[in-house]
């Protein structure tokens, strides 16, 4: 308690430095004056379709975020005069001002959005490009957000490694943006929940995931990785977790039957187990544990899912069964994984015939032994009820 | 014939006191800590178990202590189950090994019997017969719980032991395990409301329970009423001073 009033005075005296604009181009002068406009809170329109588009800036909160170092020139090239109607979208491939310390060269995000359009998601050469993420999707703006206080679990700045780079590094600014840009990117910014949101917004849309031949995963929320989620164990598996595991990315995400893909049959094993991550999942697994579907094999609605999904018309459990029966092989031309399903589909029959039927007649046997009960303590034939 | 009924001994204390009711032992002290250690770990196991089902909204007011509140009750569950598979081993050693057990694992076999019973039963409650079906040690309900309970315990436990050690199996084993331990926990924990709760605690004149669970002890009338053919058979027992 006692080093609070330090703390915020070390608070202060930092963002009192962010806000400074000093010499090393640590964050974006205004130089092209944009914020003249951009700083009112009400700017923006609202288009033809009655949208409503907000152009404002917040200087606080831009220059503490990644991009806080380029200038809005950098991004917006198309736009150098005022007004700017046709204003375009930005382009993330766009070659930026800065320098990557790495190479000295000029830096750009083109060779993540080259890996990106060779993934499952490049939209080159596919029906409804308009479905298919954008950078932007995914990645908002976000402020640089650094690893906590290493002394306690409260997030901020951890003054104690920020002295160690004071103790080289002259120029403090640049120690502190440096600071910030390595510790973002140490930890998963987005809670597992919040990754599979991100995701399962477009991948539970039924309609959008049938125009491309996928399913809906909205049975990932009848497995046990989800349970683990939903009550926030740590270690619990989203999205990324098995799609983009350790050596792989998140921009080169391939299709299943692709042999780059995490999911492809051969890697299966590696993903399950995922020895090299700091989580391993399954130790030791097997290629016969990890092989299946993860998604669509669970008590609740998954088995409705293929049949419903593929045919795409309304499909209740009678048609579904009697479509299953009379298939036989499913779209991969696997007759095993078309047995297990048929073993699965009956088991659940199985039982709830069993619990409706069983708890049905205890319910009516109890019910009746009620009455017959009553009737005897009525009659005085029985030692219940008072005595 | 004298062994085969001396389970059923007087309690002394309460048969010598004057006024007071006679009372039969109906579960000795081995049946009674078998009964404990199953109630305690299916209340523990239902509850850990159905906690997965509990919807995200309803989550949320647990806050930051999710992480925690899903910790235990993983380890609670799993410490449980291993509780409840030696209590199996348990009741199986008693029920082979023990001249109380073999006696008690005879009576509660099914029989033929049984379902005339239930037949009998059944006219008697839509009231077409005017006699109760007069039930032995143990009647048709009472074995229907045993055996279903039994053979439930023991699909749980395979089951369970396929989903705590997943890696080691197929996928596909993994997938009917866990449809097949949900379905189960579905049936045992509702025939367990519906069928027991109201046996021992809500059918009228047992509320707010039976006392044989505790202290094993059954009131001779009681006994009468309800287990006529055993009374009947202690009673002779007890005429031909095989019983003290």
């Amino acid at each position: 308690m006692t080093h609070k009033p330090l703390k915020n005075i070390a608070y202060i005296i930092i963002i009192q430095l962010l806000f400074c604009v000093v010499s090393g181009k640590l964050y974006a002068e205004d130089v092209d004056n944009c914020l003249l406009c951009h700083k009112y809170p009400g700017l923006g329109i609202v288009d033809e379709a009655g949208n409503k588009e907000l152009y404002y800036v917040n200087e606080q909160l831009y220059n503490n975020s990644v991009h806080s170092t380029i200038y809005c020139s950098e991004c917006h090239p198309d736009i150098t005069k005022f007004p700017h109607p046709d204003a375009k979208k930005v382009d993330c491939a766009t070659v930026c001002h800065i320098e990557d310390p790495s190479t000295g060269e000029l830096f750009s995000h083109a060779h993540m959005i080259d890996d990106f359009n060779r993934s499952v998601h490049g939209t080159e050469g596919k029906e409804h490009p308009e479905d298919f993420p954008t950078c932007t999707y995914c990645h908002e703006n976000r402020m640089f957000h650094p690893v906590g206080n290493l002394s306690g679990t409260e997030e901020g700045i951890a003054r104690e490694v920020m002295g160690h780079c004071y103790g080289c590094h002259g120029n403090k600014d640049w120690a502190a943006h440096f600071y910030k840009h390595f510790t973002h990117r140490m930890h998963q910014r987005r809670t597992s929940e919040r990754m599979v949101a991100l995701c399962s917004s477009c991948h539970e849309d039924q309609t959008k995931m049938e125009r491309h031949g996928l399913q809906s995963v909205s049975t990932f929320r009848d497995t046990f990785h989800w349970q683990a989620i939903k009550f926030q164990d740590p270690d619990a598996p989203n999205c990324i977790t098995c799609h983009a595991p350790v050596g792989y990315s998140s921009h080169q995400i391939m299709p299943q039957n692709e042999k780059g893909s995490a999911i492809y049959k051969d890697n299966l094993v590696q993903t399950c187990s995922n020895q090299f991550g700091l989580q391993q999942c399954h130790p030791g697994s097997t290629p016969s544990f990890a092989q299946g579907k993860v998604h669509p094999v669970q008590f609740k609605a998954g088995f409705y899912e293929t049949d419903a999904d593929a045919s795409g018309e309304a499909s209740d459990g009678l048609t579904t069964f009697t479509k299953l029966f009379g298939k036989g092989i499913d779209e991969e031309g696997n007759r095993w994984s078309y047995i297990q399903k048929l073993i699965l589909i009956c088991i659940k029959y199985f039982y709830i015939l069993l619990i409706t039927g069983l708890i049905s007649f205890m319910i009516v046997h109890q019910i009746l032994d009620y009455f017959a009960t009553r009737r005897e303590m009525h009659d005085g034939r029985t030692h219940h009820g008072p005595r | 014939m004298a062994h085969d009924n001396d389970i059923w001994k007087i309690d002394k204390q309460a048969a010598y006191q004057s006024e007071a009711p006679k009372y039969y032992v109906r579960l000795n002290g081995h049946e009674r800590a078998q009964h404990h250690l199953t109630w305690s770990t299916f209340l523990i196991l239902a509850i850990t178990g159905f906690m997965v089902e509990i919807p995200e909204e309803m989550l949320a007011y647990l806050g930051s202590y999710r992480e925690i509140v899903f910790y235990w009750r993983g380890l609670l569950h799993r410490i449980a189950a291993v509780v409840m598979i030696f209590n199996l081993m348990y009741q199986a050693c008693y029920s082979l090994l023990t001249a109380p057990g073999r006696k008690y694992l005879s009576a509660i076999l099914p029989r033929w019997q049984d379902l005339l019973d239930f037949g009998h039963n059944m006219s008697y409650y839509l009231g077409r017969s005017h006699e109760k079906p007069l039930f032995d040690r143990f009647n048709y309900k009472e074995k229907l719980e045993f055996w279903t309970g039994m053979m439930g315990s023991v699909i749980i436990t395979v089951t369970g032991f396929f989903l705590w050690f997943e890696q080691y199996f197929h996928k596909f084993l993994f997938d009917v395990s866990i449809l097949v331990h949900t379905m189960e926990a579905i049936l045992a924990s509702s025939a367990i409301l519906v069928w027991h709760m109201y046996e021992v605690h809500l059918k009228p004149g047992k509320f707010p329970m039976s006392r044989i669970w505790l202290d094993g002890k059954i009131p001779e009338h009681e006994l009468q009423e309800e287990h006529p053919l055993e009374y009947q058979r202690i009673k002779e027992a007890e005429a031909r001073g095989e019983l003290s």
